[in-house]
C-alpha cells in the first residue's frame, strides 16, 4: 500500500464523512417541527397571542436590604409615580 | 436558591403548574414538550429576545430599578396598565412598559419609589423612542429602545 493510498483511506474517508454529516446538519432545521418564530410577529398583524410579562428575573434591585413584607399598597393610584402614554 | 436572594412570590403557584412543568430557582417556569407536539412560545426571533433580555439586565443593573415589559390586548389600555402595575414584581421600585399592539397604544408607568428619577418627562422619552421604532413594524425593537432610553435618562438626566 503506497503512502497515497494510506492517506486516502485513513484521512480522506473520515474527512469525507465529517464534511457530509456536518453539511447536512447545517442545511436542516434546528428544530423537529415548526416554531413560533418561523413567522416573527410584525405590527401590521393582529396580536392574537396571550399576554406576556417579561423582566430580568435573576437581577435584584435591592441587594443591600431585606425584602419587606406586609405593607403592600392597596390601590394602584398610590403606587403610580410617573405616567406616559403614546399612540402610533 | 442561593443565599441572599430576594424571595418573591412566583407568578404561578407551584401546585397550579401544568403537567411536566417545574419552577426553577430564578422564577422561570421550565416546561416539557411532548414528542410531536408543536413548539409554543412568543412569536419573536431568538436574537430579538436575547437583545431585549440583555437590555433589561443592563437597565436594572445601571439604575437598581426593576424594568417590566408587558404585551397584551385590552379594551382600555390606560385602566388596564394602572391595574397591572401593582401585580408586577417590585412594583414600587419599577418601570412598567406596556404595549397593546391591537390598540396601537403604549403605556409606561413608574412606581412611587422610582418616580424621583423616572419622571413623566423621562418616561415620555421612552414613549417617543418606542413609537418611532414601531413605525417600522418591529415590536421588540421599539420596546428595547424604550427601556434603554429610559435607563440612560435615569442614570444621567
Amino acid at each position: 500500500m503506497s503512502i497515497l493510498e494510506t492517506t486516502l483511506i485513513f484521512v480522506g474517508i473520515p474527512l469525507l464523512t465529517i464534511v457530509v454529516l456536518g453539511g447536512l446538519a447545517f442545511v436542516q432545521s434546528k428544530y423537529a417541527g415548526p416554531i413560533p418564530s418561523d413567522h416573527p410577529y410584525t405590527l401590521d398583524r393582529k396580536w392574537e397571542y396571550g399576554p406576556l410579562l417579561w423582566t430580568a428575573t435573576d437581577e435584584s434591585t435591592h441587594p443591600w436590604k431585606y425584602p419587606h413584607h406586609g405593607h403592600a399598597v392597596a390601590t394602584s393610584a398610590e403606587l403610580i409615580g410617573g405616567t406616559a402614554s403614546g399612540k402610533w | 436558591m442561593a443565599s441572599g436572594d430576594v424571595i418573591q412570590r412566583p407568578a404561578i403557584a407551584p401546585e397550579n403548574l401544568p403537567h411536566g412543568a417545574a419552577l426553577t430557582a430564578s422564577g422561570r417556569v421550565s416546561t416539557v414538550r411532548v414528542l410531536g407536539a408543536p413548539f409554543e412560545g412568543a412569536p419573536f426571533t431568538e436574537q430579538d429576545l436575547i437583545t431585549l433580555d440583555d437590555t433589561l439586565i443592563g437597565a436594572i443593573r445601571a439604575t437598581k430599578v426593576r424594568f417590566n415589559v408587558y404585551i397584551g390586548d385590552a379594551a382600555d389600555p390606560v385602566a388596564t396598565t394602572d391595574a397591572l402595575l401593582p401585580t408586577t414584581p417590585d412594583a414600587e421600585n419599577s418601570v412598567l412598559v406596556a404595549v397593546y399592539p391591537n390598540q396601537r397604544s403604549i403605556e409606561i408607568r413608574s412606581g412611587r419609589e422610582a418616580a424621583d428619577r423616572a419622571t413623566d418627562q423621562v418616561l415620555q422619552l421612552g414613549v417617543t423612542a418606542a413609537v418611532s421604532a414601531f413605525g417600522q413594524g418591529n415590536l421588540l425593537d421599539g420596546i428595547t429602545s424604550a427601556v434603554s432610553v429610559i435607563a440612560n435618562a435615569m442614570v444621567a438626566p
